[in-house]
């Protein structure tokens, strides 16, 4: 594409969730040993098998070496110059109710858009919104109880309901899974606990909102979603943080188990800061997504919109093991100025009449880089398997890069697997089309990548779709020329 | 054995090998072969622990000892050839015998003017420093330890040059023969093959194998075609079961030159073939095609890395993958477009047929695209014959089995036909039949 210099002049880019909250955090110092976790655990009051699993999950850790295989590059990180935990709350006790919460905190959450007090609040959605390392609030709880739908921070279901997390917990990404989540496993401090009793089905949207405020933090939540029998939930997930010169790490783990005829659907709007033009700052944000469809007709999907974070690094994988399960992933990732993203799926068929799609678009515009790398296993026993796979990738300017990394492992004759991939840029004619019928350039770029993305978007829930169309169009913004 | 074992017995081999060797070697050389055995040493055999390799089960090569081939007389008339040997009309064939080039049983008609071909020992003795060029090309270098191994220990090879009076209808034939043998050996041809400005050519590359033993081919080849140079090439890897063949070829293509390759590999305990196309000049076009084929306890892989390197080039592939009994079909194809060059088109294709419960195919297209002025596609299936096609022709009256033979001759048919001329593409069909019958 032909530079348009008045076009990219006239715009810039602005992350607006890059304040900072000025508040009072009981913050551990900077380090990683044995005795952060025994205080981590000490601090959240949790039962000794808690403590148990987190030190073996650390000595797995320790023995255990940093995964150079992606795409993405990154100058080495010091662990022991991380926080690992950072709380809002001076006096490590977690408020019973909104009004004992720091008006500020409140505030922030207003100021990002999603109002704590339930009666401001988005009809139809719950939220439990974890800053830094602890979950602030969730609200409807109330309501959700009265159904038997468990959803609570991740502490509180430690504390409240031990056994159930004792059960799952670890058995989908087990604590020595990889590098990052076995780290996950030694100091996650909160995240999300969601429980959906046999045969009910999820009266509204649940949400976990994740703010990292603290400077030299880390963020480590851990998601734990169980659908019982024939149950359904949607589950939305959204992410800031402030703009800051350096680096910061966000290793999360999330797991989600469905049972016999459960379905569970997963969307992301990850929208961390993604550092500056020149590649200052920015998370690092290294997660370990995945669920298993344990029950037979089980169902999980993944949606992702990833715009933020300087380097993404994810794959939200289903393990099709029940008898006619269904696994999906759609993602829209987009990289712009120095960002870096390597992300993709892996959908591994374990069980007869297994099916799964994959549908990515990666739009690489600046300096971006962007990579899907997916995995389609059909094992031996997975009769009749069923996988198709596109993805598409469109490239705005010439320092960009965008690449495909797909594999594809088939151990049984009864599969069929199905891949296509294209890469180009926005082409010519669609541009001069656009701008014939008196669009500006950058509107038309930002309707063709609109186009584009459109199958994805589709696949989101109302409220969140808006905020997704937004932020392409603000993540975009300059990418003319 | 471990792989640390055969390493060993290799690194004692290179040095017997280093004593004996006949033709005093020109120092650069004997300096080229030390420096590749100690990097050699110290990369070992790859692992799957690394990407390039994560497919690859590389026992019957690394858990096995092999013995360097020595130069050995079979016995055979040239007229047993005949079965082997694709040249009805105007041509040349170079016969390699476990390695070796045997000119008592290569001939051909005069050669045309321009055109000068042989063994590669025979070559590096007469005329070392022709050959220095592309010998210490260190960029040209593959980088595992079977590259190193081969450079450490080549003995001979095929070199082939063509001039651009050649008749385009003027076929060379590379012979690689692999003979009954006591002892499993290990073969390490070195093959260099010029194409100059405005020739256009035809060479054809075949492995077979006369009897059962069990041998290792590490080979590696260099494919230069110069300015406007067209060239079709059609390499076929088919030395029995019990083959174990480790090629690495690497081709760089000047400006406007022209690469047809047609790969096939039917088998072998266990097959990998590197392909490596430097697109290096504006205009440069790569057309591969080919065909993997794995049964019993097979293993077939093929690695292609279409490398852009240039504005306005241009590459196509089309694959065909087959697995039957426990076979095992692997294939990698990446496209890298660099950053900054405009106007490129690339596109690939591989389908994959698995025809037995235990059969296994694992596809690994890639796309690494550094610049924005592209249009890349791939597309990749797996899958068993349709069930519909078949229920279709077994209500024509047809048996299963016939049925089903019928498909494959389909599938496999999209490149095997691909050929040229005619002798060459029945001569490919009658030994895909053979290797499909054989038990």
């Amino acid at each position: 594409m032909n530079p348009e210099p008045a076009v990219a002049s006239a715009l810039s880019r602005s992350y607006k969730h890059g304040f900072v909250t000025a508040i009072q955090a009981d913050t551990l110092p900077e380090g990683l040993d044995e005795g952060v976790i025994r205080r981590i655990s000490d601090k959240k009051g949790e039962p000794e098998w808690m403590l148990v699993w987190r030190l073996a999950a650390y000595r797995h850790w320790l023995g255990m070496t940093e995964p150079r295989w992606s795409s993405v590059r990154y100058p080495a990180i010091d662990y022991q110059a991380i926080s690992y935990y950072s709380s809002p709350f001076a006096d490590a006790r977690t408020p019973v109710s909104l009004a004992e919460v720091d008006p500020k905190l409140l505030a922030t959450y207003e100021k990002l858009g999603i109002p704590l007090d339930e009666r401001l609040s988005l009809a139809g959605v719950a939220v439990d919104a974890v800053f830094d390392s602890v979950s602030v609030a969730t609200t409807h709880q109330k309501m959700l109880a009265q159904k038997g739908i468990i959803f609570c921070s991740m502490s509180e279901a430690v504390r409240e309901h031990g056994e159930l997390v004792r059960h799952h917990l670890g058995t989908v990404v087990p604590s020595g899974d990889n590098f990052f989540a076995a780290l996950n496993a030694a100091v996650f401090s909160d995240g999300t606990f969601c429980y959906i009793p046999p045969g009910v089905r999820c009266p509204m949207e649940l949400s976990t909102y994740f703010r990292i405020n603290a400077a030299r933090t880390g963020q480590f939540e851990r998601t734990l979603i169980i659908a019982d029998r024939d149950s359904y939930v949607s589950y939305l997930e959204g992410c800031t943080a402030p703009m800051r010169d350096n680096h910061q790490l966000h290793a999360a783990v999330v797991e989600l188990v469905a049972l016999e005829g459960a379905e569970i659907q997963y969307a992301t709007v990850q929208n961390w800061y993604p550092g500056d033009e020149e590649g200052r700052g920015g998370i690092y944000n290294f997660v370990t997504k995945r669920g298993v469809c344990r029950g037979a007709r089980s169902r999980i999907s993944w949606t992702q919109v990833e715009t933020g974070s300087a380097i993404t690094w994810k794959y939200p994988s289903v393990i099709l093991l029940g008898e006619g399960s269904e696994g999906r992933f759609n993602s829209v990732a987009v990289t712009h100025h120095h960002q870096q993203a390597d992300t993709g799926t892996k959908m591994i068929h374990l069980g007869a009449n297994t099916r799964s799609s994959i549908l990515s678009k990666g739009i690489s515009a600046g300096h971006g880089h962007n990579a899907y790398r997916g995995l389609v296993k059909i094992n031996a026993a997975a009769d009749h398997a069923r996988n198709h796979s596109r993805c598409d990738s469109l490239l705005l300017g010439g320092s960009c890069s965008a690449h495909t990394y797909p594999y594809i492992e088939v151990k049984n004759a009864s599969a069929r697997v199905e891949h296509e991939a294209t890469t180009s840029r926005i082409g010519e004619d669609q541009l001069f089309y656009a701008r014939q019928r008196g669009l500006l350039a950058e509107e038309a770029v930002a309707l063709i990548v609109h186009g584009f993305c459109a199958e994805v978007l589709r696949e989101l829930p109302m409220e969140f779709a808006v905020e997704a169309r937004k932020l392409l169009a603000v993540t975009l913004e300059g990418s003319v020329g | 054995m471990n792989a640390t074992e055969v390493q060993d017995s290799y690194v004692g081999q290179f040095q017997d090998h280093a004593e004996r060797e006949a033709r005093r070697p020109p120092p650069w050389l004997r300096r080229d072969r030390a420096g590749a055995m100690d990097r050699f040493v110290v990369a070992g055999f790859p692992t799957r622990r690394m990407e390039a390799w994560k497919y690859d089960v590389l026992a019957p090569v690394t858990e096995e000892p092999f013995i360097l081939s020595e130069p050995s007389c079979i016995g055979l008339d040239p007229e047993d050839l005949d079965p082997l040997l694709l040249n009805r009309g105007e041509g040349a064939h170079l016969v390699f015998v476990n390695g070796w080039f045997a000119p008592t049983l290569s001939a051909g008609s005069a050669l045309p003017r321009g055109v000068r071909m042989g063994g590669m020992a025979r070559r590096m003795a007469a005329d070392p420093a022709e050959l220095l060029p592309a010998f210490s090309n260190e960029e040209a270098q593959p980088d595992h330890g079977f590259t190193e191994l081969n450079r450490a220990m080549w003995q001979d090879g095929a070199f082939v040059q063509l001039g651009p009076e050649l008749d385009p209808e003027w076929t060379v034939q590379l012979l690689f023969l692999n003979s009954e043998s006591l002892e499993p050996l290990l073969i390490q041809p070195r093959n260099l093959l010029m194409v100059e400005a405005g020739c256009r050519a035809r060479v054809v590359e075949t492995h077979l194998s006369l009897g059962r033993s069990a041998h290792f081919t590490n080979a590696w080849t260099t494919l230069l075609l110069e300015r406007g140079a067209h060239l079709d090439y059609q390499l076929w890897l088919d030395g029995g079961p019990h083959a174990r063949h480790i090629g690495s070829m690497r081709v760089t293509q000047a400006a406007d030159s022209v690469l047809e390759a047609g790969l096939f590999a039917l088998g072998g305990r266990l097959t990998r073939q590197e392909v490596e196309v430097n697109l290096s000049e504006p205009g440069a076009e790569c057309r591969l095609h080919g065909l993997l084929a794995a049964t019993a306890h097979q293993q077939v892989d093929f690695h292609l890395n279409v490398r852009h390197a240039a504005s306005s080039t241009t590459s196509h592939q089309e694959f065909r993958g087959l697995a039957d009994g426990h076979g095992r079909g692997i294939f990698n194809g990446r496209v890298w477009v660099a950053p900054g060059v405009r106007e490129i088109v690339s596109g690939q294709t591989t389908r994959n047929m698995l025809l037995s419960p235990e059969a296994e195919i694992d596809a690994k297209p890639q796309l690494e695209i550094h610049a924005d002025d592209v249009q890349c596609v791939h597309g990749a299936t797996v899958g068993s014959p349709d069930e519909e096609a078949l229920f279709y022709l077994r209500s024509r009256g047809l048996d299963g089995q016939t049925a089903l033979a019928l498909l494959v001759e389909a599938f496999v048919g999209d490149v095997l036909n691909r050929g040229e001329p005619e002798p060459l593409r029945d001569w490919m069909k009658q030994r895909f039949n053979a290797w499909r019958a054989s038990p």
